[in-house]
């Protein structure tokens, strides 16, 4: 009986263990925030296990929104970030906290409501004209409300429309693009989607896309490395050697080619951050 | 409706089936939960069968605390040990965030007032009589409180699997300190919240069968046991 217990002590005592050493040991480790687009849409399973291969290391991706990504890199607890949302990148490069910012791919953000479209914003171009025109209705609205990229941009719509979205038609839900899809499709709501995730979960919304195409509603995503002056911890040669694949003709190829129920997703554009 | 049932059988398949991925995400999760309740154990239940044998000034503030620490929401207490363990926090060089040693030890801290408060109430309900036998028969301190302890047994090992329980269905601290990473950090509580998300209900489904059942087991443990007490 002794020796049972003991003997499980120490097998459930070995992955603490071997977690402690886990950051020095044999496999290198980087650790990769992001936002959730990338990885619900599937492009970076399809693109990670070909840089680990090459590399011999384990990329470890924290998918949460641009603004925790951010949050996570400004401490130092993570090596790169893969976020959208320009203005705050550039603010971030700016405070020191990162460098070697590289715009990746571009896609664009689409704003999507029921197929009944009370607010008759179907086929308006500006996408800043079909926000007014939903809150002029007051046709509910779901809001990331995350501090997300996605957020950001719906904010930065608002802010031209000069309307204040508030009342009992906008919802600001705090959580992610899935959910808020998932709500807007069940209560039959407005919202703001980047075409990815849109496309990755269509099949099972009762959304439309009702308003497209406004160059206002380019979505860019850039890489920016955590600044290694700033916090030694971190791995920033693995962190150089993905961004610079994710930039070399291999990587933009994948990406260019990357597909996700027969639609590309992303538009590779790697060049300085803009 | 149709979802549902279309979900549950791809939920099925992905069990009998043994799906790499259901496998991978349920072995994380035993593993860390087994992990945090057996450091949780060695650690709360010395100290509940010491609080149940002492008397001191402020016993009753301190069995208040550990019953008000019962009620603590996960995501508290994963925030809690983020602040020690991100990389500007005191233990920050230790590099622990988003690994499997961060979720122990947030999920440890979340049960040891919960052991610890049960190991105390198990203590107290032995019969007063086998303290003081084993004191008249001359045994220490020490001595003493290992008999009591051993009278009590049963009870103390309910207070670990009730642990268990705890720790297995948790998903704020899973979540916060480990970073729901795949391969790694993903737990059967965080892929069935990522899931949802995504709006890919089978998998999730799966896990949460996966989930009721490790429950199930553990209560019907827990009652055996109880019943060997009684």
């Amino acid at each position: 009986m002794r020796t049972i217990i003991l003997r499980t002590i120490l097998i459930c005592l070995l992955p603490l263990l071997r977690a402690a050493g886990a950051g020095a040991a044999d496999t290198p480790r980087l650790r990769f925030a992001t936002t959730t687009s990338v990885q619900d849409s599937g492009l970076l399973p399809y693109l990670l296990p070909r840089f680990e291969e090459r590399c011999r290391c384990r990329v470890h991706v924290i998918a949460v929104g641009t603004g925790q990504a951010l949050r996570l890199a400004s401490s130092g607890d993570v090596d790169l970030v893969l976020v959208h949302a320009p203005e705050a990148e550039l603010e971030f490069v700016k405070q020191g906290h990162g460098v070697n910012r590289k715009t990746l791919m571009v896609n664009d953000f689409v704003i999507l409501g029921p197929p009944a479209d009370p607010a008759r914003i179907r086929g308006v171009k500006s996408a800043s004209e079909a926000l007014a025109a939903i809150a002029r209705r007051g046709a509910a609205f779901i809001s990331r409300g995350d501090d997300s990229g996605t957020h950001r941009k719906e904010l930065a719509l608002w802010k031209k429309t000069g309307i204040t979205p508030s009342g009992p038609w906008y919802l600001e839900i705090g959580q992610g693009m899935g959910a808020a899809l998932t709500m807007a499709g069940e209560k039959g709501s407005y919202t703001i989607s980047d075409r990815a995730t849109w496309l990755g979960r269509r099949g099972r919304l009762k959304l439309e896309v009702l308003s497209e195409g406004d160059p206002d509603l380019l979505n860019h995503y850039s890489v920016i490395q955590v600044n290694p002056a700033r916090f030694p911890t971190v791995n920033a040669p693995l962190a150089l050697e993905l961004v610079d694949w994710l930039c070399s003709p291999e990587g933009q190829k994948l990406i260019g080619d990357f597909r996700a129920g027969g639609h590309a997703l992303f538009r590779p554009v790697c060049g300085p951050g803009k | 409706m149709n979802d549902l049932a279309q979900a549950s059988k791809e939920a099925l398949r992905l069990i009998f089936t043994a799906d790499a991925e259901v496998t991978t995400i349920v072995a994380a999760s035993l593993r860390f939960s087994l992990a945090s309740t057996l450091i949780a154990s060695l650690v709360g239940v010395p100290l509940g069968v010491a609080l149940a044998n002492s008397r001191f000034r402020f016993k009753r503030f301190v069995e208040d605390l550990l019953n008000t620490l019962l009620a603590v929401p996960t995501v508290v207490v994963g925030l809690f040990v983020y602040t020690l363990v991100f990389n500007q926090g005191p233990l920050g060089r230790l590099g622990l965030l988003f690994t499997p040693a961060a979720i122990i030890l947030g999920q440890t801290v979340l049960i040891l007032p919960l052991i610890a408060s049960l190991s105390s109430s198990a203590v107290s309900g032995v019969n007063p009589v086998v303290r003081e036998t084993a004191f008249t028969l001359g045994a220490g301190r020490m001595r003493t409180l290992v008999t009591v302890a051993e009278e009590a047994r049963p009870a103390l090992l309910v207070a670990c699997i009730t642990a268990f329980g705890r720790v297995i269905g948790e998903v704020g601290i899973s979540i916060i300190l480990g970073g729901n990473i795949l391969g790694y950090t993903r737990t059967i509580t965080t892929a069935i919240s990522l899931e949802t998300s995504r709006g890919e209900f089978a998998l999730g489904l799966a896990l949460g069968m996966v989930l009721l059942v490790v429950a199930f087991g553990v209560n019907i443990g827990a009652r055996l046991l109880r019943r060997k007490t009684a």
